[in-house]
């Protein structure tokens, strides 16, 4: 498959694992491109596993990403024009509630670890355990744990225990 | 973990899943890298090419047929002849077979190995050569039988083109002109297949004999053109893109 048929293949669901996991739309669109550029620049050995490589450094992207971007938050207040996913743009046919079930959200994901969100993010996706846990370099069993613990810490934030909603 | 405990992590998943769709963004028009990954791959592409080219010689599945077989003892005496003046190791070394040459081998830069195959009743003559210095790829000069010159590409690639040229003369050739990857190249007896990886940009010239009465470039298994030279015998050119394939 080439290059750009995988990138049709995957690009919506890596943008949405990545909008998820840094909560900021933008910063989700440059990682899906960096994602494809390194596939490019170092393809992986079998190709029959590339979702999940394609996740795999998605996430070693987003990490990196979010770290270049904590260390430019003095200028991004001076930025006021580049908006995370939480508070979009003003769009009359946003509402309200919808905009703050975002910011909840980006909320209590970020209060997360970086494995643990990884973890939760790509179960999500479909993966299975194994191959979670390559990815997030840890084992099988722990995952599951990981993600129980994950959910424990957002249903305090979330009230995922509620039956009829947050 | 008990039942219940069970269940209540599943029951937390699913309502995390659902509010994860409610407050997803939309998704935007995200635009295909294509030029930084150009931009990033060009020089990389030129160190891989090196260390990776290969010319490869083998018998199709007909080598108890007397021709095929004849053909395949050509190939092995004239490629073995090219590269045994400059070779610098050798994992096997049997006599090569008889034969007239039909097939040369001419090396442009960079180190690249020579591989000739001949698969027989009972086992497997190989004869592999490295050689070094001054070469990369090179073209690979033979006869094909008549009828039918048939082009096989494995797979699509990113990028790329397959260049086929008519020329006069009895002899085909093929060569790895540049862009970025590695491929191997297969002479058959009927044609040439390019075992090709999907990640890459390589371009191709296969150069066929005008008298050939048709030209079939098959990509990924499905014959994707059927090119038949025209019979005044001008030199025609064809180019098939290898990243617009689907």
């Amino acid at each position: 498959m080439s290059l750009a048929e995988l990138f049709a293949r995957h690009h919506v669901e890596l943008y949405r694992y990545a909008a998820r996991f840094t909560g900021d739309a933008d910063l989700a669109e440059d990682v899906v491109q960096d994602v494809f550029v390194r596939l490019a620049e170092r393809p992986p050995a079998d190709e029959e596993h590339v979702r999940g490589w394609l996740f795999r450094v998605a996430t070693t992207v987003a990490v990196d990403a979010m770290r270049t971007s904590r260390r430019r938050a003095v200028l991004a207040r001076a930025w006021p024009d580049r908006m995370p996913m939480g508070d979009p743009a003003p769009d009359p046919a946003v509402s309200a509630e919808r905009s703050e079930l975002r910011r909840r959200v980006r909320e209590a994901l970020q209060g997360l670890s970086e494995k643990e969100r990884a973890v939760l993010l790509m179960r999500e996706e479909g993966f299975a355990h194994r191959e979670i846990a390559q990815a997030v370099g840890t084992t099988t069993k722990s995952v599951g744990t990981m993600i129980a613990r994950a959910l424990e810490k957002l249903s305090r934030r979330l009230d995922l225990d509620a039956e009829d909603g947050p | 973990m008990s039942q219940d405990e069970t269940d209540l992590v599943y029951a937390r998943a699913r309502r995390l899943s659902s509010l994860l769709r409610d407050a997803d963004p939309p998704v935007p028009a995200i635009t295909f890298p294509a030029e930084r990954i150009a931009r990033a791959t060009r020089h990389r592409s030129v160190v891989r090419w090196r260390a990776a080219a290969a010319i490869v010689l083998v018998a199709a599945g007909a080598v108890g047929v007397k021709p095929v077989r004849a053909w395949i003892a050509q190939a092995a005496r004239t490629v073995w002849t090219a590269a045994a003046g400059r070779r610098t190791s050798r994992s096997a070394e049997p006599a090569p077979p008889a034969g007239a040459g039909a097939v040369t081998f001419v090396p442009a830069a960079g180190s690249f190995t020579v591989r000739v195959a001949h698969r027989q009743a009972g086992g497997t003559l190989t004869i592999e050569t490295t050689v070094g210095a001054a070469a990369t790829a090179g073209t690979v000069t033979f006869k094909p039988a008549a009828g039918s010159f048939v082009i096989r590409v494995v797979r699509p690639q990113v990028g790329g083109t397959l260049t086929i040229e008519t020329t006069p003369g009895e002899a085909a050739s093929a060569a790895l002109t540049g862009g970025r990857g590695e491929a191997e190249l297969v002479v058959l007896p009927d044609g040439l297949r390019i075992v090709n990886d999907s990640l890459s940009s390589t371009n191709f010239v296969v150069k066929v004999p005008r008298r050939m009465a048709r030209i079939e470039v098959g990509i990924a298994g499905r014959t994707t053109r059927v090119l038949v030279p025209p019979a005044s015998g001008a030199v025609t050119r064809w180019v098939v893109d290898l990243g617009a394939v689907r």
